[in-house]
């Protein structure tokens, strides 16, 4: 009878596991409702002007890119204009929040609880020991059964992690307001970006309003090796009455289109393609993919391929676009140089994991820099051409009215600190979730100084009011000793 | 980027891939040029169907500020 019993007890138990093991990460999609669920146009705005449009995009980064993003909000939340109606606060003025790993941390939690994220975020991310937390949840004996069972992995217990102790069980579903923040990880097959908005969820059959906030951040933020991938399930076999946005039918007829847009309109339709089918998504850390979160905003400022499209709008009503780039990279000092001997397999397999994605980034930026010079510099052709033709034939006119707008492009990153000891000390900083007191005031007050004395901030502070001054930047002397005390903070390869 | 002017005796808000492109003429009745990235475009006017073709897909490409492609709705009304 025992005998019996056992392979009976076995089989419950593996069932019970597999069962209490985790919530799905994500669920079907009843409907296909293009407009409706977690996308721009269905978030309210206090937005007092169209006419501006601001993007802020935060790198990952650990909490150090968390940390530093965060200072850039109190910088923004400082950045008080005077308009016809009153004050407003750049901050008040954000369209789009795309992040990825830690900088997701920060756009998340503002978009979950704007009204008490300056007073709570430091004590509910910042300023825990999330690895800590991590490891003693991971060593219950509970869970030890847990991560035995199928389908359940270390990224899910980090999901769980932050969904109590920072997210309070909040969906995407719960953000009500702008700004649209799109947390972004990466398609492990694809090598691409993958959005936990509506938008990107429509192509999975899956209802992202559903889907915990804490979820996406854990999958931006799973950072190779450290963390397993999330695995999402992509319901479109299922069917929910898809239609493919307009734009991914006309981006997939291949001879009409400049590569990059076909490209990219065949991998987002290898998520409802049949052939091959791909029923199960694994998602990885968004930095794999763009470590500054500007790929998705480079789209919709260039583009109509998107719902949040700014192109479609720009010249009317969009007279002002502002993207700011907080960039949390950093350049820790290397000895190798100075030895005869090569750098080990840890040193090279770190620069493997670093270095290409350090240059891509900086393209990326140059990118948006060079989209704007180039929107610039055929409104101001077109007006020299008018010109021209006017001292000939005064009456002349060009076709149509081409309504121009000012660009802006701000990257705020450690290489514009003027003080060499403080950018030593921040370029040194390690990419972690559990950093000293002293190393994220330090970046707090970094990222407000430079978004305060940016000349870029200041361009465009000074054509929303000319009176504008910014606020005082003091970085205190002492933080930075208890920042960084390591002496290896004190070189730099430049 | 590419240029469009979308001609229509009427000032209609322009669809492109259904993207809501604003209007095709200004307040005071000059026409719009638009902005749309290079490839294949479906455009459309947004109101009553009193005009044709209903829609229109082109490649545009190799526009430019002064000289943008001109997409032609005529009017049935």
């Amino acid at each position: 009878m025992r005998g019996a019993l056992r392979p009976l007890l076995a089989g419950a138990l593996a069932v019970t596991l597999g069962a209490c093991a985790s919530a799905p990460a994500n669920v079907k999609l009843v409907r296909h409702d293009p407009d409706a669920g977690y996308r721009y146009a269905n978030l309210a705005s206090d937005d007092g002007s169209e006419e501006l449009f601001v993007i802020l995009a935060f790198s990952g980064g650990g909490t150090r890119a968390a940390a530093f993003s965060f200072g850039v909000m109190e910088g923004l939340r400082e950045a008080a204009y005077r308009t016809a109606e009153g004050e407003r606060r750049l901050l008040d003025d954000v369209d789009v929040i795309a992040s990825v790993s830690g900088g997701s941390f920060t756009a998340a939690y503002y978009a979950l609880f704007p009204g008490t994220f300056f007073a709570d975020f430091p004590r509910d991310f910042l300023h825990r020991n999330i690895e800590r937390a991590l490891v003693w949840r991971a060593l219950r004996p509970w869970n030890w059964l847990r991560l035995a069972a199928p389908g359940f992995s270390r990224i899910h217990l980090a999901a769980e992690l932050y969904d109590e102790t920072v997210f309070r069980h909040k969906t995407f579903g719960d953000v009500a307001r702008k700004p649209f923040v799109i947390v972004n990880a990466t398609d492990m097959t694809l090598g691409r970006r993958f959005e936990f908005t509506q938008e990107q969820f429509d192509l999975l059959c899956s209802d992202v309003a559903q889907t915990k906030i804490a979820t996406g951040v854990a999958a931006s933020s799973a950072f190779p090796g450290l963390l397993s991938p999330l695995t999402l399930r992509n319901f479109a076999a299922e069917g929910c009455g898809y239609r493919p946005p307009e734009w991914l039918e006309s981006a997939r007829v291949r001879e009409a289109n400049p590569l990059a847009r076909y490209a990219r309109a065949r991998d987002l339709w290898s998520y409802q393609d049949p052939a091959p089918a791909r029923p199960f998504i694994h998602l990885l850390d968004g930095g794999l993919a763009d470590n500054i979160g500007l790929r998705g905003p480079y789209v919709a400022l260039g583009s109509g391929d998107t719902e949040w499209s700014v192109s479609a709008k720009l010249g009317n009503p969009v007279r002002r676009v502002v993207v700011i780039t907080a960039n949390a990279k950093t350049k820790p000092f290397k000895d190798w140089d100075q030895r005869a001997s090569p750098p080990g397999l840890l040193d090279v397999l770190g620069f493997v994991a670093s270095g290409p994605m350090d240059n891509y980034s900086f393209d990326t930026v140059q990118l948006v820099r060079d989209f704007f010079r180039q929107q610039a510099q055929a409104e101001r052709a077109r007006a020299s051409c008018e010109r021209q033709m006017q001292k000939i034939c005064p009456d002349a006119r060009l076709p149509g009215v081409l309504s121009e707008a000012a660009y802006h492009a701000i990257e705020l990153s450690f290489d514009g600190v003027a003080d060499e000891r403080l950018r030593r000390c921040l370029e040194n900083l390690p990419t972690s979730f559990a950093l000293k007191e002293a190393q994220v005031t330090l970046l707090r007050q970094a990222g407000r100084a430079l978004l305060m004395t940016s000349k870029d901030v200041l361009d465009v502070m000074h054509a929303l009011d000319p009176a504008w001054q910014p606020s005082g930047t003091t970085i205190d002397p002492a933080l930075i000793g208890q920042a960084c005390p390591d002496p290896a903070s004190r070189g730099t390869v430049r | 980027m590419e240029y469009v002017i979308v001609q229509f005796p009427k000032r209609r808000e322009v669809l492109v891939d259904g993207i809501n492109h604003g209007f095709n003429r200004e307040p005071t009745g000059e026409e719009r040029i638009l902005r749309v990235a290079e490839g294949l475009h479906r455009f459309r006017l947004r109101g009553p169907d009193d005009y044709i073709p209903l829609w229109q897909t082109l490649e545009v490409t190799d526009t430019d500020t002064i000289d943008p492609l001109h997409v032609v709705f005529e009017t049935t009304a």
